[in-house]
């Protein structure tokens, strides 16, 4: 800290002669009064063309010396000088009143021109606004440009290979996640045929008891990002890298690529109103149905449907998906785009998530969704019909061989679906047929599968009004949304043994009351109550009741 | 234990809630939808930035325990359609393109009182060789379809002989649309005051503005609002338009032009780009609420442009979606006679 800083005498006069803006004369005139200040603490003394410092402690000691000396009446040939410093510095006692009466006057003037500059910019502000508007203006971009160079140069330094604290890309990258933690309540420990043991402090769990209590049901983390973006007509190339922590029953999380896939905008995607047409390379999910494809944000239930896992739809597949749509409607006037026709059509291994096929054929997979072509104010928006197919061949990889077994698996779907918010419901049909010989037990692969869910929700909130969410508030707003639903589902699995003819026709049947609480943009908490009827095993029947709270980022 | 059990019990408390939502004689808030800035900033320009920046809808409300909600639609005059549609928001005030479109496509909207005189402007790359609209025949043009700039562009290129199918027309949102004329992905963009920015940086060329043009040529917008709102409360809405017409008031004084910018700037767009917007522009003729024959006829003409170029499928009558009774019970209680 600096005290009292030595005034400078020459600070005032010629900044009076430059012209300034009114804060600046007002910078200036608080200036000279911490002069005046400074000033009235000190004296100045001039000794052999020096200027030096006298405090008043210095000055009344002197006199205090001078009078106790002529009291005394001592050391008398001294006192004629004594008399001649003390008039010398009531001479410089008056020269510096002097001086601090100009400081004074100065001040005057400094008030009086900070006036005149307030009048005259209130009378000229337009033209005085516009000339400073223009020079802040230059000066923001330079200062905007010095800033960039300062951010520039701190990102190279922190990325040096000795300060590596920032991580970067070549290329625009979208961190996003999907985590969910679960608890499950059940009865059916209570209807097993074996309870739970314990067993070399083991749990041992029983037949047909439910694993019960809490467990990371879901664990995505991913990247997207453009790798090319054609600014002209938006033919981008774009890609998705995401992994996921499978088997989340087991103690032990194994991370596995999830979505991997590279794409490409073949058609122009800069008007939304003409039609679109992409191709994805590499893993990712088939296009089959509306169960299967949903993002985990969308899915109303915390479970998705039995037919989805048991038919092998949500499995990831290694192939190429082109996609596109046909006439689409456009109504601006809402901003909602909708087209007439979505579809998909493409191959892949049908051999499950980043596993060779062997076999040297392919899985194909189409889709065809017709959407009703209506305003957003119609009754029919949100209507849609939809169709798919996967199948034909896949093949199952027996590891001990390292042959491929070519299976017949045929998946067939239909669905509908009725998305007018504040309201939904959504039905969806598919039927399965397996060839005979797969599996490690061939005897008794399936050979017809099939299953439905029909869903409906109510909500109030705003979540799923897509132009409601995007506004502009002062805080972290997100619209709360409350979503109670019902939902059936049913899913056949008739065994075939091929030897003895047998078939044992097994359905189980979920009836699922539900909540969910969109509680955050990315969060939201669920609850949900199922009643399990199941044909194929004792007991036949179970309540469960799950909580589970999805965020991501 | 069986389902038929649980089922009634929870299927009873999940409508026991929701019954509950509207059972109050007063609502708990008054949801009132505006039009967000292309600039990621919670504010709106004219009245109702007016009314946000002062807090005068709050005072007004505040003794009767009802909160005002200000909604800032990023997306315009679309998203506020949106949000009418879906009961989100009880009072709006946007465009008048977006109005009719909404009117049109069976919203229930009353129109309380207007606003009138927003420009339009076309601006091409800086590069860019052309000088006039007609030499953007067959190029590719952005506008925030929908909004009040869309109707102005489409009653020029009327003028001058020529129909959208002449252009690429494609819709682009304000902020994008700026970063596409920036990028020369664009040969045009149409758009409000905004294109000046890029203009100062050197990025883009104005090739016209309808600042000159006729009065009837520019944009206006209507505050609206919802009819079951309305008719449920009837007094709430009179008292809330007597709110909006104090500040219309206090925005046609000429003496609070300067801090009426200074209000619009909070937007994000530079005061000096507003300022030149408005320049020369009495405040009365921008903020002049009167449904008048002026704004009737713009909006007769609006509605049947409009539905000659495709934008709205069925015309519909425009003196009955104005409220003039209110209105002129609205402006003696407050003793206004703009």
């Amino acid at each position: 800290m600096e005290p009292n800083p030595k005034p400078d005498p020459t600070s005032v006069r010629p900044l009076l002669s430059k012209p300034a803006g009114a804060d600046e004369f007002q910078f200036i005139l608080n200036q000279a009064e911490r002069d005046q200040q400074t000033r009235s603490s000190l004296i100045h003394t001039r000794v052999g063309g020096r200027a030096t410092r006298w405090n008043w402690h210095r000055f009344i000691l002197a006199g205090f010396i001078l009078a106790t000396v002529s009291s005394a009446s001592v050391w008398a040939g001294e006192t004629e000088d004594l008399k001649a410093e003390v008039q010398r510095l009531q001479d410089e006692s008056q020269a510096n009143k002097a001086e601090l009466q100009e400081l004074r006057s100065q001040i005057q003037l400094l008030r009086q021109l900070v006036k005149n500059q307030n009048q005259t910019g209130s009378t000229n502000s337009s033209t005085i606004s516009n000339e400073t508007l223009q020079e802040n203006l230059a000066g923001v971009r330079s200062d905007v440009q010095t800033l960039r160079d300062q951010l520039n140069r701190s990102i190279d330094s922190t990325i040096s290979p000795n300060n590596n604290k920032i991580p970067t890309s070549t290329r625009p990258v979208q961190l996003y996640s999907t985590i969910q933690v679960q608890g499950l309540v059940s009865d059916n420990d209570l209807k097993a045929t074996t309870a739970n043991s314990v067993s070399g402090g083991k749990v041992v769990q029983g037949t047909n008891s439910t694993a019960q209590g809490f467990k990371i049901n879901n664990f995505i983390v991913g990247f997207q990002g453009t790798l090319f973006r054609d600014y002209a007509d938006a033919n981008n190339v774009y890609y998705n890298l995401s992994v996921d922590a499978v088997s989340p029953n087991q103690n032990n999380f194994n991370i596995q690529p999830y979505d991997v896939y590279l794409g490409y905008n073949i058609l122009p995607t800069i008007n939304a109103e003409k039609p679109q047409l992409n191709i994805q390379i590499g893993q990712q999910i088939k296009q089959f149905g509306v169960e299967a494809v949903q993002g985990d944000a969308y899915v109303t239930t915390i479970n998705r449907a039995g037919f989805v896992s048991s038919l092998g739809l949500l499995t990831r597949d290694v192939g190429a998906l082109v996609n596109g749509t046909l006439f689409v409607h456009d109504d601006f006037g809402d901003n909602y785009t909708v087209p007439l026709i979505q579809y998909y059509a493409g191959v892949f291994n049908g051999a499950g998530a980043n596993t060779l096929n062997y076999s040297g054929q392919v899985a194909p997979n189409a889709r065809l969704v017709l959407n009703a072509p209506v305003d957003y104010n119609s009754w029919w928006r949100g209507l849609s019909v939809g169709g798919s197919y996967y199948g034909g061949y896949v093949t199952n990889l027996i590891t001990s061989t390292k042959q491929s077994l070519i299976q017949d698996a045929s998946r067939y779907g239909a669905d509908i679906s009725w998305i007018h918010s504040p309201f939904g419901i959504t039905a969806e049909y598919v039927y399965g047929n397996d060839g005979i010989g797969g599996g490690s037990t061939p005897a008794l692969r399936g050979i017809n599968e099939s299953g439905f869910a029909v869903t409906a929700f109510y909500q109030w909130g705003e979540k799923y009004e897509k132009d409601f969410s995007n506004q502009d508030r002062h805080d972290d707003w997100f619209p709360q949304t409350y979503q109670p639903f019902v939902r059936i589902e049913e899913y056949n699995d008739d065994k075939h043994d091929p030897v003895t003819g047998i078939v044992d026709n097994n359905v189980q049947t979920i009836y699922t009351l539900g909540f969910n609480w969109f509680f955050a943009a990315t969060t939201k908490l669920q609850f949900n109550y199922r009643y399990i009827d199941n044909s194929r095993t004792a007991p036949h029947a179970e309540n469960q009741f799950i909580t589970q709270f999805q965020y991501g980022f | 234990m069986k389902i038929q059990y649980y089922l009634p019990i929870i299927t009873a408390a999940i409508l026991a809630g929701t019954a509950g939502v509207h059972a109050e004689d007063k609502p708990s808030v008054i949801r009132v939808g505006n039009v967000g800035s292309g600039y990621g900033q919670p504010y709106t320009t004219g009245v109702g930035g007016v009314l946000a920046a002062k807090g005068w809808l709050d005072a007004e409300f505040k003794p009767d325990g009802i909160k005002i909600e200000e909604n800032y639609f990023t997306l315009a005059g679309p998203a506020i359609n949106e949000a009418l549609a879906n009961n989100s928001v009880d009072i709006a005030e946007y465009g008048d393109l977006p109005a009719i479109i909404g009117k049109a496509a069976g919203l229930k909207t009353i129109v309380l009182a207007g606003q009138r005189g927003l420009q339009t402007y076309v601006g091409v790359p800086s590069k860019s060789t052309v000088q006039s609209i007609e030499e953007l025949k067959g190029k590719r043009v952005g506008v925030a379809k929908g909004t009040y700039m869309h109707l102005s562009f489409d009653r020029k290129i009327a003028q001058l002989g020529l129909t959208e199918k002449d252009f690429d027309l494609v819709n682009i949102k304000t902020g994008d649309g700026e970063n596409a004329l920036a990028a020369a992905s664009i040969d045009a963009y149409v758009e409000g005051s905004g294109v000046l920015r890029l203009r100062d940086l050197g990025l883009a060329k104005i090739i016209y503005d309808n600042k000159h043009d006729p009065e009837d040529w520019k944009g206006q917008s209507v505050l609206v609002v919802q009819e079951s709102f309305y008719k449920k409360y009837p007094d709430l809405t009179k008292r809330f338009l007597k709110t909006w017409l104090k500040a219309q008031r206090w925005e046609c004084d000429e003496a609070n032009r300067k801090e009426s910018l200074e209000i619009d700037a909070n937007t994000g767009t530079p005061l000096a780009y507003i300022t030149e917007d408005r320049s020369g522009i009495q405040q009365i003729a921008v903020y002049n609420p009167l449904l008048d024959e002026a704004v009737i006829n713009h909006f007769k003409f609006a509605v049947k442009f409009s539905k000659e170029h495709s934008l709205i499928k069925r015309e519909f009558e425009v003196d009955p979606w104005f409220d003039q009774k209110l209105l002129a019970e609205a402006l003696t209680e407050i003793s206004w006679q703009p």
